[in-house]
């Protein structure tokens, strides 16, 4: 039989054969096109099922050619049905594949693999499927006996089972572009059935010519179609399920592909951009941006750097959102630029984070500065407070001067340069250089020694300044060290010399008030004695002498103690109380008038003057005063004294008036001067200490005095208890 | 019974006025002078030592005492007075130039019965011992006078 299926002579030329080869060719190139786009389980069973009706076909249109009837049979039954049986099952497979679910049905796979082998192999042994050949006017066709029953059953069964199944994962599928996948492919095996045409001449009564290629050809085209489309509806789906947005483009800029979420995020629509070029659709769309010019640089750049990946931000102004831009350039597996992809990410959320971090960040920064410069002021208030304390401060170190203030080195006489470690033995007074180091030695080693204590500074010029210095042990940049305060005592030294001298003055008051008297009453008592007991020697002149010594020596004795109560002023303390100074002065009066009876004199006191003052002082003022007016009016003969109050400045002020002799206004700084008199001691007694102690005691009060007078007008003595 | 003055003071110039004075009022023979404290004391408590019996009797009826003294001062010699059992009630006049407040009170604290500053003319300062001398010596009464 192959001698014969190679003899040339067994053969004849059909146009009816054509056809098929043409249909064989396309079907298989199909496959073979399908299989090198991708290699899936889709494109492999595709392959198989072009693979089966490409012989089937095949076959069928070589038996046209064939004369031999007996190698018609052979060449049927041992090649031909071998495509026929693998088409069904081919068919399954491949709307399995597709379905998805070729893992869970691969067991119908191989069984139907298996019926079919089954089929093919009782082709082989019997005659009863190919059972002979009869010729019709398009060339030998082979008829069936009764096993192709069960084969077409097994066929259809498995055609059927493929609709069935399309259908109802059509059904189940939403819309989309996999959905109508499945319809196209559907419609293909629904067509497909329209092949078993072929065998229709077998079991009619009448010749039907086989044209089941055309149906085999459409179907395998649009299966073909199915796969490669849904092969792409696949990718793109992924492509468009990318939050990114994504757009390539060809070597000139023309955009060959874009996702939907380019649209999403730039609100141009898809079907715009696709059909533009790039560059154009960014000028046409500029406004869009937050900063065009922006855009243009990264364009700029781009051009720059064609090859590289540019990256940048951009803003969108509707909607408002951030995009962070990326181009790249993309080739194909030679290496080949073919483009170029662009990815834009919305970094809305990321730049809103960001901007909030940096906000935060500022204003943490802020809030660090406002402390530093709150903490720069309180150093500057600490350093000020220090630098211009009136007390002496400085820190040494193991006796080295480290700091001082401005007072401590005014103190001392030295410079900031002169004093800056400076050994403090050089500032003491070599008497003390000893004990103080002793001192600061202990206080270093944390023996408990006196802080506060005298000493005396040896100043720059070499003279002492005497103050009362206070030690603390410090921490001073880590270190111990000492902190000294330092308080100049010069004036409370010289407070104290002046209380001593005080002291001494009292001394000598005292014993002026025993002392001095006791020689004044010698030479009064043997002036008086000599008067008396020697009366009969003494003529009238050696009297007068010897009266003279008496009366000196009792002036001297008042003399003294106007001293002594000037100087007894001084020590004595105030005691402030309400004084009844018209009460006062009228107890004067009465007395001065019991004193003096003869004299007429008028007072006029004003009723309730009071005052706040001690009383024993008040009362030596208004004795002073009125005793005055009463002496310097004695010539007068229609004297009068007035005493009373008077406003000046909202303040109280007393007065005391009389129409005496009253003196020249240009003395009157004479007049509280001690022993300073304006008139004779023969015109009007007195010692001159009694204005000076009235003054006293109204400074002492806070008070004032002064007079107003002229040569016989009187005078007016004025004062205030306080300021 | 005769009584007796005692004067303590230092100043030859006062003892010899003062005597002037109670010459003058008769009382010479009734004044005993001692120039200080010292004196005075060793004058006071000698007659105790011999003359135990007569002391209360023999001693002075009245003290006029300075306050500024040599060896030991009138305050001084006030407060031993006062501390001695025989001595405490011997009225005691302080007779001095001082008018210092703290001097009065100084005089007074210590026990005297008398504060007395001598005027410096001297008229009044014999007025002034011849109303002394009367009082102490005449009109005031002392305790143990009266006998059993």
């Amino acid at each position: 039989m192959i001698e014969k299926l190679l003899s040339n002579s067994s053969y004849s030329f059909n146009i009816y054969a054509l056809p098929m080869f043409l249909t064989t060719t396309l079907i298989v190139l199909l496959g073979v096109y399908v299989l090198l786009q991708e290699k899936s389980f889709i494109t492999k069973a595709f392959f198989f099922s072009t693979l089966s009706a490409g012989i089937w076909q095949f076959g069928t249109g070589f038996i046209y050619l064939m004369k031999d009837p007996a190698l018609v049979i052979w060449f049927y039954k041992v090649f031909v049905f071998l495509g026929i049986v693998a088409i069904a099952p081919s068919i399954y497979m491949l709307t399995i594949s597709v379905l998805g679910l070729f893992e869970s049905k691969k067991k119908y796979i191989a069984l139907s693999y298996l019926i079919a082998l089954f089929f093919y192999l009782l082709d082989l042994m019997t005659n009863s499927l190919a059972t002979g050949v009869k010729e019709r006017f398009w060339g030998p066709y082979v008829t069936y006996g009764i096993l192709s029953a069960p084969f077409l059953l097994f066929f259809s069964f498995l055609m059927g089972r493929s609709i069935y199944l399309c259908i109802k994962a059509y059904q189940e599928m939403k819309p989309g572009i996999s959905r109508d996948q499945i319809k196209l492919y559907l419609i293909s095996l629904i067509i497909a059935l329209s092949a078993a045409v072929d065998f229709l001449s077998c079991y009619l009564p009448m010749d039907v010519y086989p044209f089941g290629y055309l149906a085999i050809l459409s179907v395998i085209f649009l299966q073909a179609y199915a796969i490669i489309t849904y092969q792409k509806a696949s990718l793109s789906e992924i492509f468009n399920s990318i939050e990114d947005g994504i757009v390539v483009t060809d070597n000139e800029g023309r955009i060959t592909n874009i996702n939907t979420s380019v649209e999403r995020l730039t609100s141009i629509g898809a079907a715009t951009l696709s059909e533009n070029r790039l560059r154009d659709l960014i000028y046409t769309y500029r406004n869009k941006f937050e900063n065009p010019k922006q855009v243009e640089e990264f364009l700029q750049k781009i051009q720059e750097n064609p090859n590289r990946i540019v990256e940048d931000d951009i803003g969108l102004r509707d909607p408002a959102i951030q995009l962070d831009i990326k181009y790249s350039r993309i080739s194909d597996r030679f290496g080949i630029k073919t483009g170029s992809v662009i990815v834009l990410r919305d970094i809305t959320q990321r730049k809103k984070v960001e901007q909030e971090l940096r906000e935060y960040k500022e204003e943490l920064e802020t809030r660090v500065e406002q402390r530093t410069q709150e903490l720069k002021k309180s150093e500057e208030k600490y350093k000020a407070l220090v630098s211009h304390a009136q007390v002496g401060i400085a820190i040494h170190k193991k006796g080295r001067m480290i700091f001082t203030n401005e007072q401590f080195r005014a103190m001392l006489g030295y410079t900031e340069e002169e004093i800056m470690d400076m050994e403090i033995a050089q500032l003491i007074h070599p008497d003390e250089v000893k004990l103080v180091l002793k001192r600061a030695w202990d206080r270093y080693n944390g023996k408990d020694v006196i802080d506060t204590y005298d000493i005396q500074f040896l100043k720059k010029d070499g003279s002492v300044l005497p103050a009362i210095i206070s030690n603390v042990a410090i921490d001073y940049q880590g270190e111990r060290a000492t902190l000294l305060t330092v308080v100049d005592t010069t004036e409370t030294k010289m407070r104290r010399e002046l209380e001593i001298a005080n002291q001494e003055l009292e001394m000598f008051a005292y014993s002026v008030s025993h002392d001095l008297r006791a020689p004044l009453r010698t030479i009064d008592g043997f002036s008086q004695a000599l008067l008396e007991d020697y009366q009969d020697k003494l003529d009238e002149e050696g009297k007068d002498y010897l009266m003279r010594i008496r009366a000196a020596s009792q002036r001297m004795g008042l003399l003294i103690n106007s001293i002594l109560q000037l100087s007894r002023l001084g020590r004595s303390e105030i005691r402030f109380e309400e004084v009844d100074l018209s009460a006062m002065a009228r107890d004067i009066t009465a007395e001065l008038r019991t004193n003096d009876p003869d004299r007429k004199v008028e007072f006029v006191i004003e009723e309730d003057v009071k005052g706040i003052g001690d009383k024993t002082l008040l009362r030596a003022v208004m004795e002073n005063l009125l005793g005055n007016a009463w002496k310097f009016t004695q010539k007068q003969a229609d004297a009068k004294i007035e005493f009373g109050r008077t406003e000046k400045e909202g303040k109280t002020v007393y007065f005391i008036r009389d129409n005496g002799v009253g003196f020249d206004m240009k003395y009157a700084n004479k007049l509280f001067i001690p022993f300073q008199r304006l008139h004779s001691d023969s015109e009007f007694a007195g010692t001159g200490v009694g204005l000076t102690l009235v003054q006293r005691i109204v400074r002492r009060h806070g008070g004032d005095i002064w007079v107003e007078s002229a040569v016989e007008e009187g005078a007016t003595f004025y004062f205030t208890l306080e300021r | 019974m005769k009584r007796i003055i005692m004067l303590v003071e230092d100043n030859p110039d006062d003892i010899t006025l003062a005597k002037r004075v109670f010459r003058k009022c008769n009382l010479t023979d009734n004044v005993v002078v001692t120039r200080d404290g010292v004196e005075a004391l060793e004058y006071l408590l000698k007659k105790d030592e011999y003359d135990d019996d007569r002391s209360t009797s023999d001693l002075p009826a009245v003290i006029f005492m300075d306050l500024k003294m040599p060896r030991m001062d009138g305050i001084e010699t006030l407060k031993v007075l006062r501390s001695n059992r025989k001595t405490a009630f011997i009225p005691v006049v302080m007779l001095t130039s001082s008018d210092e407040e703290w001097d009065i009170r100084q005089c007074y604290r210590c026990g005297a019965n008398s504060y007395i500053r001598k005027p410096i003319d001297f008229n009044r300062f014999t007025e002034v011992m011849q109303l002394l001398s009367t009082y102490w010596l005449t009109i005031n009464e002392l305790p143990g006078e009266k006998g059993i």
